[in-house]
């Protein structure tokens, strides 16, 4: 974490109760006669740090997990604590505080308030959580800044690309320093290179020592993460290191040709010193293709 | 989340959709407008009748023959209850008999053709006596009134309205000659505008000595029958004892079998009683209109409670969203509630600027005053702001209820 200092304001705590410590956790539906486990028995720990994707076919109960994990959604049996708090003994009134203060979502759709520019749209958390207006734009701003949309802080989500709306997402997830950052099918929606794009941020935020999980069916979204648990049928079937990518700390991928990176031996090896908070750097978003031409001048 | 930034997020949401929030304010807007037009021409309407009331004079008696208990105020044309005499007149204006009463003006008066060698004007042409001025609190603007002389010799003088003056001569009738009945009648004096807006019928008349109306003018069964007599009490505390001394009088004069006013031939009137006569029809009549406003404005309301339901139907994600990102129920409702309220508030103050220009308009087409007065404005917007709060109650709990995962799942 030598490079954080200057540019991220966020330091891990030391780790002391794991970040998700879910224990023997069950949701189950009923429709008339039917009951459908769409989680069964799960129990899973996520530590502090950690990059973690849950994979699986649609219908696994991956999204049920992400809806349990970001407290949108309550467990039928089993005790899910958020750094080591219970989840289930709060009211609706302390489930709000705790997806304001600590989980930050990134959606598939983006989701993001298309009447509102940019700036607006990313403080938004900072105004459920009563910050005064000057200070929440100000962290609106910075955080705009680390998703490389600095110059896009007055821009209605119409007038941006969807991966620029994603970042704008991603800004928003990160605005509150949330200790955990959710993400669900986060490059559903996007192109090839838009995907990389939102990769490479969770990568640089996993690098500053965020927890992140991915919800994703992607295996190459998968394979970004150092850890992989694939779900089927509402059960966990495995729960694997990845190999490819380190667990701690975990490595940006290699800049693409036109960025500068002498010390990356290999795609998906481990981390420069330097962090590219600030990426895209100006460099590769030239070639980036523009989604929306009409907006993007 | 502060007040200032729910306000904040209320007006975008509103801004965002300007057309339907126009047109909810419209039902509003109609509401208040209807209700100020309404409760307006109520107060306008009172204000008229106390004027004219008013405009009688002050500490007034008003003794009329014949019974008008009619609850329409129906009376017999002329002559038909032809009960009051002159010697009444003089036996009320005695000090001795009746001292709380300061004067007497015994009037009798009947619908007329005025006439002089170039115009002619169907005016009032009331006979009374030099106490008639007083009594009513009228002024001369020129030449002089009628004097006790005139009475007594019967004179043929007359003194004119202000608009009979204007509409019978274009410039000083003084000393002219004007033609009743073939009677020449001279012009000594004429009346000051009574001033007051609906008082033309108090400046179009021609006032000549009574006895010169009951002998030549008038003619058929006046002769020492009146028709009124109006009584002025020496100040407004002795005004009830007045009326019982004018009461007593004329019921040993009129040597009335009963002592009760109900079989009497004669009735008394103050003030006080035409006006809340007055009042009642005016008010029963305000509460009707104001009436069929109000159900406009339940109208109005109706529809911000369905403009808010569509609203949170159409914003689930919205709401689902601001929930993930750490919106309580709490907070949810109060930004629909403030919404709400916003389209109360905009449709009122709106509501209210338009019954205003309606009522000035009004007031001048139609010479009816429309009176906007303070109490009606800020109840208007009150009200208006209450139905938008009551209205968005039931949205606004839908809004705050939705289960953050519903709200996000749906499409």
């Amino acid at each position: 974490m030598e490079a954080t200092t200057e540019i991220s304001p966020f330091t891990p705590p030391a780790a002391a109760a794991p970040v998700i410590s879910l224990d023997g956790i069950s949701k189950v539906y009923r429709t008339g006669p039917f009951e459908v486990r769409a989680v069964d028995d799960v129990t899973l720990r996520i530590e502090e740090g950690e990059y973690v994707a849950i994979s699986g076919p649609s219908g696994s109960g991956k999204s049920t997990v992400m809806h349990i994990l970001g407290c949108l959604d309550v467990v039928t049996g089993g005790t899910y604590r958020l750094a080591g708090d219970d989840v289930g003994a709060m009211t609706e009134q302390d489930l709000a505080v705790v997806r304001n203060r600590r989980i930050g979502f990134v959606f598939q759709q983006f989701n993001l308030l298309p009447s509102l520019s940019a700036w607006r749209n990313v403080e938004l958390p900072l105004v459920y959580a009563g910050m005064a207006r000057g200070q929440r734009r100000e962290l609106a701003v910075a955080a705009l800044e680390r998703v490389g949309l600095a110059d896009r802080i007055d821009h209605r989500p119409g007038e941006l690309s969807g991966g620029q709306q994603q970042r704008v997402a991603v800004a928003r997830a990160l605005v509150g320093e949330p200790s955990l950052i959710l993400a669900d099918e986060p490059t559903g929606n996007l192109d090839s290179v838009a995907t990389d794009d939102v990769l490479r941020l969770f990568d640089d935020l996993h690098a500053a020592g965020r927890t992140i999980v991915v919800i994703t069916h992607e295996a190459d979204v998968a394979a970004r993460a150092g850890r992989v648990v694939r779900m089927h049928d509402g059960h966990v079937v495995a729960d694997t290191r990845n190999p490819a990518a380190p667990v701690e700390p975990a490595a940006p991928p290699a800049p693409p040709p036109a960025s500068p990176a002498p010390t990356s031996p290999a795609p998906t090896s481990p981390a420069p010193a330097a962090l590219h908070w600030n990426l895209p750097s100006p460099a590769n978003r030239s070639t980036e293709p523009v989604q929306d031409p009409g907006a993007e001048r | 989340m502060t007040w200032a930034e729910t306000l904040r997020t209320g007006l975008d949401a509103l801004r965002t959709h300007r057309l339907r929030s126009g047109l909810t304010v419209l039902g509003i807007l109609i509401g208040i407008a209807a209700v100020m037009l309404t409760v307006g021409l109520g107060q306008g309407a009172q204000q008229n009748i106390s004027e004219r009331i008013n405009a009688l004079g002050t500490n007034l008696l008003v003794v009329t023959p014949g019974s008008s208990t009619g609850t329409g105020g129906v009376r017999g044309g002329f002559g038909s209850a032809s009960t009051l005499t002159t010697a009444d007149a003089d036996a009320l204006g005695s000090h001795v008999a009746a001292p709380d009463i300061a004067a007497v003006a015994p009037t009798v008066g009947r619908s007329l053709t005025v006439t002089t060698p170039s115009a002619n004007w169907t005016t009032t042409v009331t006979g009374t006596t030099p106490e008639w001025l007083s009594v009513r609190a009228r002024q001369i603007s020129s030449g002089r009134f009628l004097t006790a002389d005139d009475v007594n010799q019967a004179a043929a003088v007359t003194v004119l309205g202000s608009e009979t003056a204007a509409e019978l001569f274009g410039g000083d009738p003084l000393g002219q000659t004007v033609t009743v009945n073939n009677v020449p009648l001279t012009v000594v004096g004429v009346l000051t505008s009574s001033g007051s807006s609906s008082g033309t019928t108090q400046d179009d008349m021609a006032l000549v000595p009574i006895s010169t109306a009951q002998l030549r003018t008038l003619g058929g069964t006046a002769r020492t029958s009146v028709q009124n007599i109006y009584l002025q009490a020496t100040s407004p505390e002795t005004l009830s004892a007045a009326y019982q001394e004018a009461q007593s009088l004329l019921l040993v004069l009129h040597r009335s079998s009963s002592t009760t006013t109900t079989t009497a031939d004669f009735s008394i009137s103050t003030q006080e009683s035409l006006l809340s006569t007055a009042t009642s029809v005016t008010r029963t009549l305000t509460v009707l209109l104001g009436g069929i406003a109000a159900i406009s404005l339940l109208v109005g309301g109706i529809g911000v409670m369905n403009i808010m339901l569509v609203s949170v139907t159409e914003r689930v994600r919205e709401i689902g969203l601001r929930k993930a990102l750490g919106a309580t129920p709490r907070v949810i409702r109060r930004q629909f509630m403030v919404e709400a309220s916003m389209l109360g508030l905009v449709g009122g103050v709106a509501g209210v600027a338009l019954g205003m220009g309606l009522g000035s308009l009004l007031t001048h087409t139609l010479d009816q005053p429309i009176i906007a007065s303070p109490t009606a404005t800020v109840g208007a917007i009150v009200i208006a702001v209450l139905v938008g709060i009551v209205s968005g109650v039931y949205p606004a709990t839908r809004a705050a209820r939705l289960a953050p995962i519903d709200a996000l799942r749906s499409e």
